[in-house]
């Protein structure tokens, strides 16, 4: 049989987010990935941690499940690892992935099981109402930082290629499309496959939003870079100011 | 045959192999057909300080360590300070002939030998020195040389010819000394006898044989003493027993994983200690709260806080009875002997798997890493209970993962599965597993949880007296306490108290029957390895008993039974 995308979706649920908000992009691509690569939504388990974008799950009519706040990554492994012929894909929050869960985000690089990580970044904790996330930027005005955020952000990709990721890359909620097709690269890759999305939080983080980035995200398979090369992958993270980079930023095959 | 044994300790630094020594001898006495109780007092160092380790040999099953020695090895100065005031009238310490005596303890016998010139005189190193010392307890014993050389070539020949050779050499000597200086002093014989119990374990080991049995697939866990000879044992056996084994980052981690992995239809455990427990209790409310089976393995070390590494005690049976916010079925077993710890563990994932929840089994450091001889486990009288899964039952109507069951138990289908794509979460849910706030189905959907724990109490084992049933004093235990109140029963009845044990293996739930039994005792003495006596109040909780009488340790020492003894008696009279 073949699969329609809305065999990927449960029906007569809405989701549950702002309009607006960058995690739809997420939900559609996601739904049009598995759609396009005739993935059976059976053998699928989508494992969120807790956060708004991490309750994509209960949208998806596949085998979902909501684990804890920065323990997604675990769970998802666990999963996996009990049976390789799962498709599972995470999807969690970078308050969730890059500040609980920072150390599940590291060592399951190192492990490199064979999941999908998809993180939505939006800079700030929304789903308990607009924190700084460590991706916030530097005197970023918050309800947990009023007199604005002292440190500088995370760096998420860098780290992820300087751990040995081989499948790195950033997507863009403004760009559906885009998305949709890294997520099928990063399914089909044999190995942890990281896409971090961003997404803006149009409720919490006015100051990031589509027309912040719609001017800045460059793809970067329109330019000339050379994806399977780490230090030109280790740049392109580092350029997070006038440019943006999106797309695959490294990969490296088995 | 009339009961006999001996108790041996061996007394030395860190690294100076008082470890190898021991189970040489318990090897030894196992070799002979007898029986043995091994258990050690360790410094949490790696090299340096005093250690000792206690090997009780009997003939018949022995199910604890005794206070009083027969021999002592010593293979450091703090031993002959120290340990041989343990010495019964007439006890004997083989000793290095040339460290200084202090005050000499008097009633005892020195046995001065020249381990370390012995050990030159084959052209060995100072390290073979307790080869020498066993030489001279095999002649003490009256054991067979030819069981001791088997022994001693068995333990080192993974390291080549050569050294079984030097051993074989140093064991020789001190053998052939002791006959020929300590020919009048053989209290002891090690006969040839016809015991069959040739597996020696730990209580750890047999935990960790009782998941292999019970067919547990993946097994993730970071390193806490106590706990952390499972993970050595099954990572060492995880090709021969096909379980995917992970030393992962941190105990959050490893009990994730787990659940991940239960989650898909494995069976899957992590172990840890009081301190990793800590941590993952969030996630022991995760599989309460999503159903997913998932064993625990918490091996008790003092606390709070780092505590005691090495060292026993039974702190946390609160702490893993309590782990996690909220209400949630959350089953929780204490193995009292290194039996059990196979026979519980091995249950532990029928429970989780017939219940979909989290069991916890509580080990300590006394009864994990203490060691004896048993019987191969025999597998024909094991079975295992996956509970309801919904692929084996006929479908009734739409699927539903939280089904709101009469028994509390909704067949769950596992992922991979074509018909039964469904949410779990850690969130509250409605039968869906949808998230869901609406009162009346929160208030259900706790209930129907809760539900389960009715259902599991219901099909438990009774509780039942060990000992006699009509005897005056009852001494109540969980866990490890329960061999040395074991062995503190012969004590008693020998000084003609009888008194029989209350041990609860099920702490949750307890057993339906507890209520009766405890009504009926005349005199119930708590005997616990904590401050503030747990279980004591656990089961005035739940049967109102009170108990006056308690034993409490928290010294991070087991009770030895001859403790137990005395203060029984105190209290009897």
């Amino acid at each position: 049989m073949s699969w329609l995308p809305n065999d990927y979706f449960r029906d007569q649920r809405k989701p549950n987010w702002c309009p607006g908000c960058g995690n739809y992009a997420t939900l559609v691509a996601l739904r049009q990935a598995l759609c396009d690569l005739q993935i059976d939504p059976a053998s699928v388990v989508i494992v969120g941690g807790i956060g708004c974008g991490a309750n994509l799950p209960y949208w998806m009519d596949t085998y979902s499940l909501i684990a804890l706040h920065g323990r997604a990554i675990p769970t998802a492994m666990g999963v996996k690892l009990a049976n390789p012929k799962l498709h599972v894909i995470v999807v969690a929050g970078d308050g969730d992935t890059y500040g609980i869960g920072l150390g599940h985000f590291i060592h399951a690089i190192r492990n490199d099981v064979n999941i999908t990580l998809l993180v939505g970044n939006n800079g700030v904790y929304g789903l308990t109402k607009g924190q700084a996330s460590p991706t916030a930027k530097k005197g970023q005005m918050t309800p947990s930082t009023p007199r604005g955020l002292l440190y500088d952000p995370l760096n998420p990709l860098a780290l992820a290629i300087t751990t040995g990721c081989r499948f790195v890359a950033r997507g863009y909620a403004g760009d559906a499309d885009q998305l949709a097709d890294l997520m099928k690269q990063a399914i089909n890759f044999d190995g942890l496959a990281y896409i971090d999305i961003l997404q803006p939080c149009v409720k919490y983080n006015k100051n990031f939003g589509y027309p912040y980035y719609q001017d800045r995200v460059v793809d970067l398979q329109k330019t000339a870079h050379p994806v399977q090369n780490r230090m030109m992958a280790l740049d392109a993270a580092l350029r997070v100011e006038e440019k943006i980079p999106t797309g695959i930023l490294f990969l490296e095959p088995k | 045959m009339i009961k006999i044994g001996f108790n041996i300790l061996i007394g030395g630094k860190a690294g100076e192999g008082v470890d190898v020594t021991a189970q040489m001898l318990a090897g030894l006495a196992v070799e002979s057909g007898w029986n043995f109780f091994l258990n050690s007092e360790l410094h949490n160092v790696i090299k340096g300080y005093h250690n000792f380790y206690q090997v009780n040999v009997g003939s018949e099953m022995v199910l604890g360590h005794s206070s009083k020695l027969d021999l002592v090895i010593a293979l450091d100065q703090e031993t002959l300070f120290e340990d041989i005031k343990r010495l019964k009238p007439g006890g004997l310490v083989i000793h290095e002939a040339a460290d200084q005596l202090m005050t000499p303890v008097s009633g005892i016998i020195y046995l001065p030998t020249p381990l370390k010139e012995l050990v030159k005189s084959k052209g060995g190193g100072e390290v073979l020195k307790n080869v020498v010392a066993i030489g001279v307890a095999v002649n003490l014993l009256q054991a067979d040389l030819f069981l001791a050389q088997k022994v001693v070539a068995a333990r080192f020949k993974r390291k080549g010819e050569d050294v079984v050779k030097i051993n074989l050499e140093a064991l020789q000597a001190g053998y052939e000394y002791a006959e020929k200086m300590f020919f009048n002093c053989r209290p002891f014989k090690l006969y040839s006898a016809t015991g069959d119990q040739k597996l020696m374990v730990s209580g750890n080991t047999m935990a960790a044989l009782g998941a292999i049995k019970a067919g547990c697939k993946f097994f993730s866990a970071y390193p806490m003493t106590p706990s952390t000879s499972v993970l050595h044992y099954l990572a060492e056996h995880a090709s021969e027993s096909g379980m995917s084994v992970h030393h992962v980052e941190d105990e959050l981690a490893a009990i994730n994983m787990a659940i991940g992995a239960g989650y898909a239809g494995a069976r899957a455990m992590t172990a840890t200690s009081g301190g990793g427990y800590a941590l993952m209790t969030e996630a022991v409310g995760f599989a309460g709260m999503a159903e997913i089976p998932v064993v625990i393995l918490e091996v008790q070390r003092p606390g709070p806080s780092t505590g005691l590494p090495t060292r026993t005690g039974q702190g946390d049976l609160r702490q893993v009875l309590h782990a996690g916010q909220g209400d949630f079925p959350h089953i929780v077993l204490a193995p009292g002997t290194i039996q059990e710890a196979f026979d519980l563990t091995f249950e532990a994932f029928n429970l989780a798997d017939q219940y979909q929840c989290p069991v916890t089994v509580l080990l300590d450091k006394y009864l994990g890493e203490s060691w004896m001889n048993l019987k191969e486990p025999d597998d024909r009288t094991l079975s295992i209970r996956r509970g309801k899964l919904a692929a084996d039952l006929p479908a009734v109507g739409e699927y539903k993962r939280y089904k709101l069951e009469a028994d509390g138990i909704s067949p769950r289908y596992l992922p991979g599965q074509a018909d039964g794509r469904h949410i779990q979460a850690s969130y509250e849910h409605g039968e869906d597993g949808f998230f869901m706030e609406r009162p009346e189905e929160v208030s259900a959907m706790n209930e129907k949880r809760m539900r389960k724990i009715a259902t599991c109490q219901s099909q438990l084992p009774s509780v039942h007296l060990d000992g006699s049933p009509d005897a005056g004093v009852t001494l109540i235990c969980w866990g490890s306490t329960y061999g040395p109140a074991h062995e503190a029963l012969k004590i008693l009845e020998q000084e003609g108290i009888r008194a029989n044990i209350l041990q609860i293996k099920y702490l949750n739930p307890m057993p339906l029957n507890l209520q009766q039994v405890v009504s009926g005792l005349k005199h119930p003495i708590l005997v616990e390895g904590n401050f503030s006596g747990q279980l004591g109040g656990l089961l005035r909780e739940k049967t109102g008993l009170e108990i006056k009488d308690k034993i409490l340790d928290f010294s991070g020492r087991p009770f030895a039974p001859e403790e137990i003894s005395e203060q029984v008696k105190s209290m009897v009279k």
